[in-house]
């Protein structure tokens, strides 16, 4: 729930509220929502003010990304447009939760008080409140393999490449996991994990090999290697740990195109972003990455 | 006097005397006048040749479109009228605006844009007055609640002033500004480029209902700031017993009901109906408009901020007055958006307004003679309480009526006036108090 904004009115709706400054809401107001699902990419998100028919969105601005206070990731752009003809903005922030979303839109009616609007939605979502509490499996930021398709299942994503299942290539994404610092938690997801797969039958499984990506997260690197009806398939894995959560990516892959997803699993690694710690801000420097999460 | 050989003439022994082209009535019916002959230009040059001529000859004249006039403003008793009729065409249909000649009515506008899905932003109720009529008073549409007066929709403006010149006009010229909404005493409206829009043909709209005059008038002026429903226009009734009720259709141009309607939350009517999805145009385009009827109009503009109190003092006195009530089934509500940039246009200095449209229906002159009296006395004190008086089919009597109606801008509409129609020709008297000598 978004906080008072002092002097603006307070109206409770069905599942949110309405907000609008002393002056009323012929010069804007803030419409609240919380436990909207699905979750769905911010643009996506923004063209459903089509279906109210008398808007027309003109244009969406680049989604910039932000941290609420309580460490949960959300997001902010701008949605011009023209409401039964008059050129009006909405300001929209969405902070995204285990598997529904809030909606924070502010629509400001004349162009004198788009700032206005735009701040007081920013402000509001960063002290959005849901009370889940840091330690829970969470997704996390990281860029996927370009061009690969995304499909999400609760926290989980998988990433397949275009010509898949020619291409029997794949990513697999768990959810950041609690850990315990020391506790040997990495271990133990790589024993569960090295033949968690339909129909895999498991030859080997190498040594942990220390990992260290750009970003300075560290874990350990497993190769493991079986057959999937007696075709040879390699399962890379890669479990980080920030000291509060582990991050886990398994890549499979056939023998002819392991050398090319190695690659692309270096670089998706290396872009994981550990999870924020509340009394978070605006994530400088990712600020413009929200192909987070697979849809 | 000799008339020019290349425009149409009629002269009184050949006046036509179907009601709805007769040119000593109008649509009010309550103003009858002899005029000398009607001339009938064919296009723009025509009309420019034609003001010449009776700018030359020093004689007064009345503008006329298709007659829609409730208190002989296109009547020119002993004058002559210039029939614009004829200068109907559609002249370019672009992106996002037509252009037509000031005498195409609203049917052939409507029509012609609704073949490619499109409206005019702002459509005159009437479909068969003409654009050019319209505009000239400033008139409301179906959607002015939130897009204002129908001249809000005018991007250019051809218009053939008093001295026979024809002037290409856009928002920055302050005759474009003047001209629109000054009833015609600034020149006739040749050509105009309005403004469209797409929408899809079906308005869906359901009714809301107020027993209370003043929660309606606390409340509608919250359509046009939230811009919640494109169409928004209402009446004031009675029950048997003599309660009042307002009742509002409420709307949007859509395929189908959404949901999550937001004038449901913001407005708090007492009855609110069932959604209906209507082709609304299809609807007025079949209405036939009757000219067997006596008419006369008056229409009362008040500021939102004391809007309620002259609806609930109109409520009282129709109440009172039994042969004003029965001969009123209703009175009209439009809540509508102002628009600053036209200040000689029918609207208060207030960011919303409601315009209050009483139109009595009698079939006996009789019983007109008996209401004129009221409707002059309702006129006369909503022109004291600061309310812009409209429409109208009654003499006031007031010659500083132009002064009270205009105020300050009274001055600059003379002196726009003084110099393209010193003698005041055009359309004299139809704004009572312009030119001085009245």
């Amino acid at each position: 729930m978004i906080p008072r904004l002092p002097g603006w009115s307070w109206e409770l709706r069905p599942n949110g509220v309405v907000t609008a400054p002393p002056e009323g809401k012929g010069a804007g107001f803030i419409r609240y929502s919380e436990r909207d699902r699905p979750i769905r990419r911010p643009r996506e998100l923004a063209r459903e003010l089509e279906r109210d028919p008398r808007f027309r969105i003109t244009s969406i601005g680049k989604p910039e990304r932000l941290i609420t206070a309580e460490g949960e990731y959300g997001a902010v752009l701008t949605v011009d447009g023209l409401l039964l003809e008059a050129p009006v903005q909405h300001t929209m922030a969405f902070v995204f939760l285990d598997d529904f979303h809030s909606v924070i839109d502010g629509l400001a009616m004349a162009p004198e008080q788009h700032g206005r609007i735009a701040r007081e939605v920013r402000t509001l979502a960063l002290y959005d409140g849901h009370g889940l509490s840091d330690l829970r499996r969470r997704r996390f930021p990281y860029d996927p393999p370009p061009g690969w398709n995304g499909i999400a299942n609760f926290l989980h994503s998988y990433w397949f490449p275009l010509d898949y299942p020619k291409n029997r290539s794949s990513f697999t994404i768990l959810p950041a996991l609690p850990v315990a610092q020391g506790s040997g938690f990495s271990e133990h997801i790589a024993e569960e994990q090295a033949d968690q797969s339909p129909g895999f039958a498991l030859d080997s499984k190498s040594e942990a090999r220390p990992h260290v990506t750009r970003k300075g997260l560290s874990g350990s690197f497993w190769e493991i290697i079986g057959r999937v009806g007696g075709v040879l398939c390699f399962r890379d894995l890669v479990v980080l740990d920030d000291g509060r959560f582990a991050y886990t990516v398994i890549l499979e892959s056939p023998r002819d195109r392991r050398d090319e997803n190695l690659r692309l699993m270096r670089t998706l690694v290396d872009t994981i972003e550990p999870i924020p710690k509340s009394g978070g801000t605006l994530a400088e420097g990712s600020k413009e990455s929200m192909g987070h999460w697979a849809e | 006097m000799r008339w020019p050989k290349d425009i149409e003439v009629i002269l009184p022994e050949s006046f036509p005397d179907a009601p709805e082209r007769d040119p000593r009535r109008d649509f009010g019916g309550v103003v009858r006048g002899a005029p000398i002959a009607v001339l009938r230009p064919a296009d723009v040059d025509g009309l420019a040749r034609t003001l010449r001529f009776l700018a030359e000859e020093k004689q007064p004249y009345r503008l006329r479109g298709a007659g829609f006039g409730a208190g002989g403003q296109v009547v020119a008793d002993g004058g002559v009228v210039v029939d614009l009729t004829r200068l109907d065409r559609i002249i370019d249909v672009g992106a996002g605006e037509i252009t037509v000649e000031g005498g195409a009515t609203w049917l052939a506008v409507g029509d012609r844009l609704r073949e490619i899905g499109r409206r005019p932003l702002i459509l005159a109720e009437n479909l068969a007055m003409t654009v050019g009529g319209t505009l000239a008073v400033g008139g409301l549409g179906d959607t002015s609640a939130v897009h204002g007066p129908t001249v809000s929709q005018v991007l250019r403006l051809t218009l053939v002033t008093p001295d026979g010149q024809i002037r290409k006009l856009g928002p920055g010229d302050k005759l474009f500004r003047f001209a629109l909404g000054a009833a015609g005493t600034l020149g006739a409206i040749a050509e105009v480029t309005l403004r469209t829009v797409a929408r899809p043909a079906t308005l869906v709209s359901r009714t809301l209902a107020w027993v209370n005059i003043d929660e309606f008038a606390a409340e509608a002026p919250a359509c046009s700031e939230q811009r919640l429903y494109e169409f928004f226009q209402g009446t004031l009734s009675w029950t048997p017993d003599g309660a009042t009720r307002v009742h509002v259709v409420a709307g949007n141009f859509a395929a189908a009901a959404t949901p999550g309607e937001p004038g449901l939350w913001e407005l708090k009517p007492n009855g609110v109906g069932a959604p209906e999805t209507a082709d609304r145009y299809a609807s007025l385009r079949a209405l036939r408009v009757g000219w067997d009827l006596y008419r006369p109009a008056l229409q009362l503009i008040a500021p939102t901020a004391f809007a309620g109190e002259v609806l609930k003092q109109l409520n009282q006195m129709i109440l009172a007055e039994p042969g004003l009530r029965a001969s009123l089934p209703r009175v009209g509500l439009l809540p509508f958006t102002t628009d600053e940039r036209f200040p000689v246009a029918t609207q208060p200095a207030s960011p919303v307004a409601l315009a209050i449209l009483l139109r009595p229906q009698v079939a006996e002159r009789g019983s007109i003679d008996e209401l004129l009296p009221l409707l002059r006395t309702i006129a006369s004190r909503a022109l004291d309480g600061g309310v812009k008086i409209g429409l109208t089919s009654i003499d006031l009597g007031l010659p500083d009526f132009a002064e009270r109606q205009l105020g300050p801008v009274l001055g600059e509409l003379r002196g726009v006036r003084a110099e393209i129609d010193p003698l005041g020709l055009c359309n004299r008297g139809v704004i009572a108090g312009l030119d001085h000598d009245g």
